[in-house]
C-alpha cells in the first residue's frame, strides 16, 4: 500500500462495473508497457501475453510460488521468467523490470489495465447498462449503437439487473454515467416539489 | 414552480403523462472518505476545479483538489448525510450564487439563499455569478476620483476613501471596526435617498464572517431602524457555519458586488472580517491534506486575499464607470500588526484605519489613529473644500502629538506650544463622534473650517460637542445659502472662507456669552 500525502492510493473502489477499479500504479506501468508496444505493433501479441499470465497467476498454487512474499525471491523470479518464456520480448522485458522494482505483485491486474488502454485506443469502450426489467438481444444492441453515438466510442455493455431502478436504465461507461432511470426521475420531481414555494 | 397544495395531484398527473425518459449525462464517483465537511471521492474523471458536485440527500459539495484518481470536496451541508461508497455526480457548474436587485435588503447565507424568514428570493437563470470572479485588467480601470463619504470625520477628512478603493479597518477586538461599516452604511442614504433603483444610490454589501448571530442581527437591526437595509444586503456565515461557507461568504458577497459594479452602479463592500475568512480556509486546506505553510495556513492564502479585493475597482468610463470599493477588516491581536495575515492584507488594501485600544479606553471614539493610519488615494478622492483643510488639520494634530507629553507643564511652556496644545485638545475633541451619526460632506467641511480657523480656542473642551451641534444647527437654519454655496461650488475660494471665518467667530461670541 502506497501512502502519499496520508491518502492510501491503493484505494481500489468497486466501480459500478463490478470489478474492482484497477490500481493507479498498475495504469502506470500499463500506460508504458502499451506505448513500448504500440511502437512496435505489438499490442495485441502483449495483450494476449498478459491474458494467460492472468489467467495462469489465477491458480493458487502458481501464485504461492510465483508472487507470494514468503516464497524467496530466487523462486520467485525464476518461476516467472518460465512463465514468460515464449512470450514477446516486451512481455518479458516488463517482468524483469517488475522483478527489479518488486512490483511482480502488479502482474495479475495489468491485463485489465492493458486492454482498457488498447480499447481506448481503438476508439471502444466497455459499460455497464443496469435495468429493471429484462431486456432481449435486440433492444441491447439498439441501445449499444444509441450510446456508442452519444458517447462517440463504440460501446460494449454488460447487462446487469437492478430493480431499485423501477423503470428504464442506467448506463455506466467509466465514470460517465447516462441516466434515464424512474427512479432518478422520481427523486428529481420530488426534489422540485419539495423546494417549491406554497402560494 | 409554484404550488398549491390542491395542485400537488394535478401535478403528478402532469408528470406522470408526459414522461418522457430523458436521459441525463452526468460523471459519477464514489465517496471513499468523508467527515469533518470534506469528503474524498473515487472517479468523477470529468470534474472541473470548483465545480459543484452533488451527494445523495440533497448535499452539495465543491471540488477544491482535483488529484490523478480522486477528488476532494468541500460539503455545503451536513456530512452526516453521506457514507461512505455513495454515489457522486458532477452538475457541470461552477460555484455560482444569485446577484441582482432581488436581493436588496436581504439577509443571505454564502449560497444566496435567503436566511432572513421573509420567504425565498426569486432569480432568473441569468441572474447566476461564479463566485471566482476575474478582477477587471488594467485597461479597464481608471483611477479612483470620486469620495465615498463615510460620514465620519476623523475619517472623511484625514484618510479619504475614494470609490474603487480597498481601505483596510484594522484593530483589535471593541475597538469600533464593525461601527464604522454601520456609520458608512448609513451615510450612503444621501447618495441616492435610500432608493435602490436611484442610479446614484450606493449600495452596501455587509458580508459577516465566523461572527455570533446575535451580532449580525443586532447589525441587520441598526441598519434597518436607520433605513440603510433599503439598499443593502448582507451576507452572513456565521460561527456555527460550516468552514465552508465561512471561506466562500466574502466571495459570494463580491460577486453580488460585481453584478452591480457591471451595470454601472456603485458599491461599497464590507468584509467582517477577513482573519476568520483565513481560518475557516486553513481549516478547510488543512483537512483536504493541502501541505500547511507559515502558522499553518495554505501556502496560498495571499492570494485568498488578493484576488478578492482586486474586484474592487473603479471601471472605465467605456464600461460603464462603475465602482466597487471594499473595506476590509482584520482583526489584530495585541496590536500586532506585523503578524501573518494583517501584513498580508496591508499589502494588498490601497491604506488602513488603525483602530487603537487605548485611544478608544481614553474615550477617543472613533479610536482612529490618525498619525498611522493612511489612505494611499488621498486628496485625489475629497471635495476640494475638504481638501483644503484637511492639511492644515493633518498638520495641526501631528504638532499636537507630538507636544502632548508636556501637557502637563501647563503655564510654564511658551505661548506657541500653548497655543499648539490648545487648539490640537480641541480639534481631537472634534473629531469624536458618536454612533449611528454619520455627517454630510459639507458639515464636515464647517466644522473643521470651525477647528482649524481658531473658532474653538475659546470654547471650553468639554464644550465642543454641544457647540458642534448648535453650529450645525445654526447653519442650516440661518445660513442654509452659505452651506448650499458650499455644497454647489466645492471649491474652497478665499473670499468663502473669509465668510464662513466670520460666521463661526459671530458664533462662537455668542455661544460663549
Amino acid at each position: 500500500m502506497m501512502i502519499i500525502g496520508g491518502w492510501s492510493r491503493d484505494c481500489s473502489a468497486k466501480s459500478r462495473t463490478g470489478e474492482t477499479d484497477v490500481s493507479l500504479l498498475a495504469k502506470r506501468y500499463a500506460h508504458a508497457l502499451f506505448g513500448a508496444a504500440s511502437k512496435v505493433d505489438a499490442v495485441d501479441a502483449v495483450s494476449a501475453d498478459l491474458a494467460s499470465l492472468q489467467t495462469v497467476l489465477a491458480d493458487p498454487t502458481v501464485r504461492a510460488i510465483a508472487l507470494d512474499p514468503d516464497s524467496r525471491k530466487q523462486v520467485r523470479s525464476a518461476a516467472l521468467r518460465h512463465l514468460v518464456v515464449d512470450a514477446h520480448s516486451l512481455t518479458s522485458n516488463l517482468v524483469e523490470v517488475l522483478l527489479e522494482r518488486r512490483r511482480e505483485q502488479l502482474l495479475p491486474e495489468l491485463h485489465q489495465a492493458f486492454r482498457l488502454l488498447a480499447l481506448a485506443m481503438r476508439g471502444e469502450a466497455e459499460g455497464v447498462l443496469e435495468t429493471a426489467k429484462e431486456i432481449g438481444e435486440a433492444e441491447l444492441a439498439r441501445i449499444e449503437e444509441t450510446v456508442s453515438r452519444v458517447h462517440g466510442k463504440k460501446v460494449a455493455l454488460t447487462v446487469k439487473q437492478n430493480p431499485d431502478l423501477i423503470g428504464g436504465v442506467r448506463i455506466y461507461i467509466g465514470t460517465t454515467l447516462y441516466d434515464g432511470s424512474v427512479a432518478t426521475a422520481l427523486e428529481e420531481l420530488e426534489r422540485r416539489l419539495m423546494e417549491a414555494p406554497l402560494s | 414552480m409554484d404550488l398549491k397544495p390542491s395542485e400537488v395531484t394535478s401535478v403528478l398527473k402532469q408528470e406522470i403523462e408526459g414522461f418522457s425518459g430523458e436521459m441525463r449525462e452526468s460523471n459519477v464517483g464514489t465517496v471513499l472518505q468523508v467527515g469533518d465537511g470534506v469528503a474524498r471521492v473515487h472517479g468523477l474523471d470529468d470534474c472541473m476545479m470548483n465545480e459543484l458536485i452533488e451527494f445523495p440527500n440533497g448535499v452539495r459539495g465543491v471540488a477544491l483538489n482535483l488529484e490523478e484518481d480522486n477528488v476532494g470536496a468541500v460539503l455545503l451541508g451536513s456530512d452526516t448525510l453521506i457514507k461512505e461508497g455513495d454515489t457522486v455526480r458532477t452538475t457541470g457548474r461552477i460555484i455560482s450564487v444569485p446577484t441582482g436587485m432581488s436581493l436588496i435588503g436581504r439577509v443571505v447565507n454564502a449560497l444566496g439563499d435567503a436566511i432572513d424568514g421573509k420567504g425565498p428570493i426569486e432569480f432568473g437563470d441569468d441572474d447566476y455569478r461564479p463566485i471566482e470572479g476575474q478582477a477587471p485588467s488594467v485597461p479597464e480601470r481608471q483611477p479612483v476620483t470620486e469620495p465615498l463619504q463615510t460620514g465620519i470625520k476623523a475619517i472623511d477628512s484625514m484618510i479619504p476613501i475614494g470609490r474603487g478603493q480597498r481601505e483596510l479597518i484594522i484593530g483589535d477586538r471593541q475597538t469600533g471596526k464593525t461601527a464604522i461599516c454601520i456609520d458608512t452604511m448609513i451615510n450612503q442614504k444621501g447618495t441616492g435617498g435610500g432608493d435602490p433603483s436611484n442610479p446614484e444610490q450606493v449600495i452596501c454589501i455587509y458580508v459577516a464572517v465566523g461572527q455570533k448571530q446575535s451580532t449580525v442581527k443586532a447589525v441587520v437591526n441598526k441598519l434597518d431602524e436607520h433605513g440603510a437595509m433599503a439598499y443593502s444586503i448582507v451576507v452572513s456565515a456565521p460561527a456555527s457555519s460550516e468552514a465552508s461557507m465561512q471561506y466562500m461568504a466574502c466571495y459570494t458577497g463580491a460577486a453580488m458586488g460585481e453584478r452591480f459594479r457591471d451595470e454601472g452602479r456603485h458599491v461599497v463592500i464590507f468584509y467582517d472580517d477577513l482573519y476568520k475568512q483565513a481560518l475557516a480556509y486553513r481549516q478547510v486546506m488543512l483537512l483536504l491534506r493541502r501541505p500547511p505553510a507559515r502558522e499553518a495556513f495554505p501556502g496560498d492564502v495571499f492570494n485568498l486575499h488578493s484576488r478578492l479585493l482586486e474586484r474592487a475597482a473603479k471601471l472605465s468610463d467605456l464600461k460603464g464607470g462603475g465602482s466597487l470599493t471594499a473595506l476590509p477588516i482584520v482583526e489584530t491581536q495585541e496590536e500586532d500588526v506585523s503578524a501573518y495575515i494583517p501584513t498580508n492584507v496591508i499589502s494588498i488594501t490601497d491604506g488602513q484605519i488603525f483602530l487603537e485600544s487605548n485611544l478608544f479606553n481614553a474615550g477617543q471614539r472613533p479610536a482612529v489613529n490618525a498619525g498611522i493610519s493612511v489612505s494611499r488615494v488621498g486628496g485625489a478622492a475629497q471635495i476640494p473644500a475638504m481638501k483644503k483643510l484637511s492639511g492644515g488639520l493633518r498638520i495641526e494634530l501631528a504638532q499636537f502629538r507630538e507636544l502632548a507629553a508636556f501637557a502637563q507643564f501647563g503655564s510654564d511652556l511658551d505661548k506657541a506650544t500653548q497655543q499648539a496644545l490648545r487648539r490640537g485638545e480641541r480639534l481631537v475633541e472634534l473629531l469624536k463622534q458618536g454612533q449611528y451619526a454619520p455627517l454630510g460632506a459639507i458639515e464636515q467641511v464647517a466644522m473643521i473650517h470651525a477647528g482649524t480657523s481658531g473658532a474653538l480656542d475659546e470654547v471650553p473642551v468639554r464644550r465642543v460637542a454641544e457647540f458642534e451641534k448648535a453650529y450645525l444647527e445654526h447653519l442650516r437654519s440661518n445660513k442654509s445659502e452659505l452651506l448650499d454655496k458650499l455644497m454647489t461650488e466645492k471649491k474652497w475660494s478665499d473670499e468663502i472662507a473669509a465668510e464662513l471665518g466670520q460666521v463661526a467667530a459671530d458664533f462662537t461670541k455668542e455661544f460663549l456669552a
